[in-house]
């Protein structure tokens, strides 16, 4: 298999596009995953304060 | 008769059947040692891989046949009946097994807490696989295959396990001398960053005091193993051994219920693992498949990669440094090279250098640990383009 500059230039972009993409899909997934464990977290403290 | 069976003897032996590139790697092999034990760069791997040199390069052992492995489809068979020690034992690296064994050790020894805390750390963990792409570009520019410029790319990550996972698929002729390049440059990280660090930053942003990180549940970080499992083996199939067994591994830490599978995993299991795998993949170095110009090419593009990995972790360090109002020390940037936790500890110490009691290590582990889960992607990436 051989790669013309132009295939080589577009597959390490590719590379890279789908590793800031995949990672800031992650970062959303997390803060929301966070923000819901928070909320449960919070709603638990004040069951437990009643 | 006493004449003829001396000379079978002295035929029969290594010694008259050893080559100059034999002697050579012996040689070789004496480097690596005294890096390993005097130097004490990265020794757990570099004294098994060393020692794995010697090995196969003495000739006759029979411990070692790399003709079992030369084309792409290998007869399990033969390496069963006709095999030494070492090619029994490389079947682990063959097979992708080994990669897989330490990335759960790694996951069960890493603290995601910090990522979790900063989930923008994620970014500069992409940035800094910058390193891979442009060794990539060069390697093919020198005149390497796609796949062995994707094995050789894979250096920038960091992270030996991804390094021999990808190129036992891509480029396995390559093993030796990309495995040998990642651990030795993973422990120049302390030489090889400041300069760049130094070179890329103000000390008005190198003296960034950061906010203390919020405290991370328990809960968050059982959910981020499963997390990142679900999404990074749905998104790539091909790294789901090395992604999923890190997340295992980390699973195991931070249930807190399996506190025994948690210390095997991160104690004996690993320790096994890197013996096995660094003694085969050294073994796989031997003279004549080493020593050719490409392998000299291949030391050049390591360093390259992990130069151009830490520009762009560092780069990216600023930009999140500018966005966020000047509350992120860019020279966190640099720890998403995921030499865990070597860059992060680099980080605190120019932090340090910077601003006395300026302390950046638990901010450059968020960095560092995203290093890990992009290098990996990366590796799918490549896989799934030139596998």
């Amino acid at each position: 298999m051989t790669l013309s500059v132009w295939e080589g230039v577009l597959s390490s972009l590719f590379v890279m596009f789908v590793v800031f993409v995949v990672l800031i899909v992650l970062w959303a997934l997390i803060r929301v995953f966070s923000v819901a464990v928070s909320a449960i977290e919070k709603s638990n403290e004040k069951k437990r304060l009643l | 008769m006493f004449t003829e069976s001396f000379q079978k003897l002295v035929d029969g032996s290594g010694f008259s059947n050893m080559s100059w590139q034999n002697a050579v790697m012996l040689v070789v092999s004496g480097v690596l040692m005294y890096l390993a034990i005097v130097k004490q760069f990265e020794p757990l791997l570099l004294l098994p891989i060393a020692f794995g040199v010697l090995l196969s390069n003495l000739p006759l052992s029979g411990l070692i046949h790399m003709e079992f492995y030369e084309t792409g489809d290998v007869d399990y068979g033969q390496v069963l009946h006709e095999g030494g020690l070492l090619d029994i034992l490389y079947l682990g690296v063959k097979l992708g097994i080994y990669p897989s064994l330490i990335f759960m050790g790694v996951g069960a020894m890493t603290d995601f807490g910090p990522l979790i805390a900063r989930p923008s750390s994620l970014l500069m963990g992409a940035g800094a696989q910058f390193g891979i792409s442009i060794a990539f570009l060069t390697a093919l520019a020198i005149g390497f295959t796609p796949q062995e410029a994707g094995s050789i790319g894979i250096i920038g990550g960091a992270d030996g396990p991804t390094a021999i996972f990808l190129t036992k698929e891509l480029a396995p002729h390559l093993l030796a001398p990309i495995a040998i390049a990642a651990y030795s440059y993973m422990a120049l990280i302390p030489l090889i960053q400041p300069p760049i660090m130094k070179l890329l930053t103000t000390k008005k942003e190198r003296e960034i005091v950061m906010e203390q990180l919020r405290p991370v549940s328990k809960l968050e970080k059982v959910g981020f193993a499963v997390i990142v499992t679900i999404l990074c083996v749905l998104l790539l199939p091909e790294v789901s051994s090395l992604v999923g067994m890190l997340m295992l591994g980390n699973l195991f830490r931070e249930s807190g219920v399996v506190a025994r599978l948690s210390d095997t995993a991160q104690n004996a299991l690993i320790n096994i693992v890197t013996i096995f795998l660094g003694v085969t993949v050294g073994a796989t170095a031997v003279g004549e498949n080493f020593l050719k110009p490409q392998t000299l090419a291949i030391i050049g593009l390591g360093l390259f990669a992990f130069m151009f990995s830490t520009v762009g972790g560092l780069l990216l360090g600023k930009l999140m440094s500018v966005l966020s109002g000047g509350k992120i020390n860019p020279l966190i940037g640099s720890a998403g090279v995921s030499a865990v936790p070597m860059a992060a500890r680099v980080s605190q110490v120019e932090g340090m250098k910077a601003k006395p009691g300026n302390y950046l290590l638990m901010h450059a582990m968020g960095p560092n640990v995203a290093g890990v889960i992009g290098s990996a992607v990366a590796a799918g990436t490549l896989l799934s383009l030139f596998g």
